[in-house]
């Protein structure tokens, strides 16, 4: 049987406080994050993303490990992610696996030795695009890389996995940005988690038939009766194999 | 945690906003009320309530209640209107005795439904609600949408009218222009759910798909297929919760001879022994009381000063030790819990971004001093805004 494709909510800290946005702006609190963690540990997703988007200075050990003690399912966590001593205290405080954005552009050895010390399937590269353009800090500032070409490179330094996120699809609900997917996926043979856009049920769909090979969303649930296990019966029944479903 | 420069709220509430000057969008939305055009909104319910007349259900209105102080005035206030209304109550988890009295108080008004979905799932969910989700009245949160709804898509009553918008009342986020009717994504979005699904439930604690049915909000069709819409009454008159209260006092609504725990006022939140423990949790978790809400109610209609807001405040922010005069291990053994359990998930729901941890009494100990006598300087939200853009991960 085929490896089950992955649903994959993704949840935004910031202090103790989930939030979200449209388009990396206009940021609302809509809960807290341990809320979130503990309704998602009870869905029994098969994974989850946990960005703190207000890490400037390092990640928060101390709340991570916290949101770790309560949820049991792969757990990615990313933000202030910028050495190498940070992917090894996120994983000692039970991250799976580390996303890192800002650094991979600012230090890409940091790649390298984060896979031959950690192993590449820690190593998850997050790439936010906007226009063409793959941006970091937040989507704030452009690099003037084009994504297929910074996948591809984060692949051969060693990533395991890249969250694919479109800026202007983020929040908006209104579906993925399908080109994308399909050029980084077409382009890499390491794992693309489709973000940012997701509004239906059918937007996952698109995703996984342009290529990705998980889909992640966090606008969906916050804001719409979805739910992963939902969303996992109705790819199930359209063609997609999904471990929730069963 | 910042505060709004103008009234008190803190920037860690749920869906608020604040703009470059600093200000909520719950101060924001009260100045747009000064270029609504009241007069032409007054006519406008009256043409509805024609409309729901010409239907000839059974009833032309739903109104929800709790037998507070808003929906004693809502039923007051359609009936004024000439509708011929159904007042609906998804029963409390732990009805108090003037909520019992102010209850049947509705009943000289108009006709009620009291409808009770099962007392034991009922306290299923609020344990649920409480390790879930630290929300003890989840299962309210579910029926006070739900049921109400259900009813009018039953009878083909063709408007149900809500009380205050709270997305006007209170916040709204940024970009989000308050909506008009209530309908499910309303609820999904803005109904205080917390993320959590009535579909999630299935099977939890014993709880069945057809135990559940009474608490799913109808979908959108099912609306439509009966003709139903739901409006809030705050959309068509300049909305005050505390001369709601006034007015239904002249009609027999009791108060508390004290304000309730956790808020400011004796005049609302007096039906329910949960509701105490509840915001207690919420405090914990966004820094804000319902005596924050009630206190920013009052400053933005100019009854209070900022200061003054803020110093009182302060009485609302302890450790619920009773729930209107009841002793909380009694309403915390009603549905099965104890003392230490729900202190533990006090300590697991705080958030330490605002707090430090427990004083003296378990008193939560903020982070960074309220602030009174000082406004925060106005560039603070901003930079707190553009701190916090996006999703992206940063380094």
């Amino acid at each position: 049987m085929a490896l089950a494709t992955r649903i994959i909510p993704v949840l935004l800290n910031k202090g103790g406080s989930l939030i979200k946005g449209r388009q990396f702006n206009h940021s609302r609190v809509v809960g807290s994050t341990l809320q979130a963690i503990r309704i998602y540990q009870a869905r029994g997703v098969d994974e989850l993303v946990y960005l703190d988007i207000d890490a400037q200075t390092g990640p928060d050990f101390d709340l991570i490990s916290k949101f770790a003690a309560e949820c049991f399912m792969p757990l990615t966590v990313g933000g202030g992610v910028s050495t190498l001593e940070h992917f090894r205290q996120l994983l000692a405080a039970g991250a799976d696996k580390v996303a890192i954005n800002t650094a991979a552009h600012q230090n890409q050895d940091l790649i390298a030795q984060a896979a031959k010390r950690f192993g590449s399937q820690a190593v998850v590269v997050s790439i936010d695009v906007r226009d063409g353009d793959v941006v970091t800090h937040c989507g704030r500032t452009p690099t003037g890389e084009a994504p297929v070409g910074f996948a591809r490179r984060m692949e051969s330094l060693g990533a395991g996995e890249i969250l694919l996120n479109a800026v202007e699809r983020d929040g908006c609900l209104g579906g993925y940005d399908l080109e994308l997917i399909a050029q980084v996926t077409g382009a890499v043979n390491i794992p693309v988690i489709a973000c940012g856009g997701a509004g239906t049920y059918a937007h996952l769909k698109e995703a996984l038939d342009n290529g990705a090979h998980a889909v992640a969303a966090s606008a969906l649930w916050h804001f719409t009766e979805a739910t992963p296990k939902g969303a996992a019966q109705y790819l199930a029944l359209n063609g997609h194999n999904t471990r929730l479903a069963a | 945690m910042n505060r709004c420069t103008r009234c008190i709220y803190p920037d860690t509430r749920p869906d608020s906003h604040f703009d470059s000057d600093g200000v909520c969008s719950g101060c924001r939305s009260f100045d747009e009320r000064a270029s609504i055009d009241w007069a032409a909104r007054a006519a406008h319910i009256e043409a509805l309530i024609a409309a729901a007349k010409k239907r000839q259900a059974p009833y032309d209105v739903v109104v929800p209640v709790s037998g507070g102080k808003d929906s004693t005035y809502q039923v007051l206030r359609m009936v004024e209107l000439g509708a011929k209304v159904l007042a609906v109550n998804g029963a409390t988890d732990m009805l108090s005795a003037i909520g019992r009295r102010n209850l049947d108080n509705l009943k000289r008004f108009c006709d009620v439904i009291e409808w009770t979905p099962n007392i034991e799932a009922r306290k299923k969910l609020v344990r649920i609600g409480l390790f879930r989700v630290g929300d003890m009245s989840y299962p309210e949160h579910l029926s006070i949408w739900s049921l109400p709804t259900r009813i009018a898509v039953k009878f083909g009553i063709p408007l149900i009218v809500w009380g205050e918008q709270p997305q006007r009342e209170y916040a709204t986020p940024d970009g989000i222009i308050p909506a008009t009717t209530l309908d499910s994504s309303w609820v999904a979005q803005f109904g205080g759910l917390c993320g959590l699904r009535v579909s999630d439930l299935v099977g939890e604690e014993g709880l069945s798909e057809r135990d559940l049915e009474v608490f799913r909000f109808p979908s959108d069709s099912e609306l439509d297929s009966a003709g139903v819409q739901g409006i809030w009454l705050g959309d068509y008159e300049l909305w005050d919760g505390w001369k709601n209260g006034f007015i239904a006092q002249q009609h027999g609504f009791e108060v508390m001879p004290h304000p309730v725990e956790t808020s400011l006022a004796n005049y609302e939140n007096v039906d329910n022994h949960v509701t105490i423990p509840r915001d207690f949790l919420r405090y914990l978790k966004f820094g804000y009381t319902r005596g924050t809400d009630i206190a920013c109610n009052h400053v933005r209609r100019g009854r209070l000063t900022r200061n003054e807001a803020l110093r009182l405040e302060q009485k609302t922010v302890g450790f619920p030790w009773t729930s209107l005069g009841k002793p909380i291990e009694e309403v915390l053994a009603y549905f099965g819990l104890t003392l230490q359990q729900y202190i533990d998930e006090c300590r697991r729901w705080m958030n330490p971004d605002i707090f430090s941890g427990f004083g003296d009494n378990f008193h939560p100990v903020l982070r960074k001093p309220n602030g009174a006598g000082h406004a925060h300087h106005p560039g603070t939200a901003q930079q707190g805004r553009q701190s916090h853009q996006g999703t992206a991960v940063q380094s």
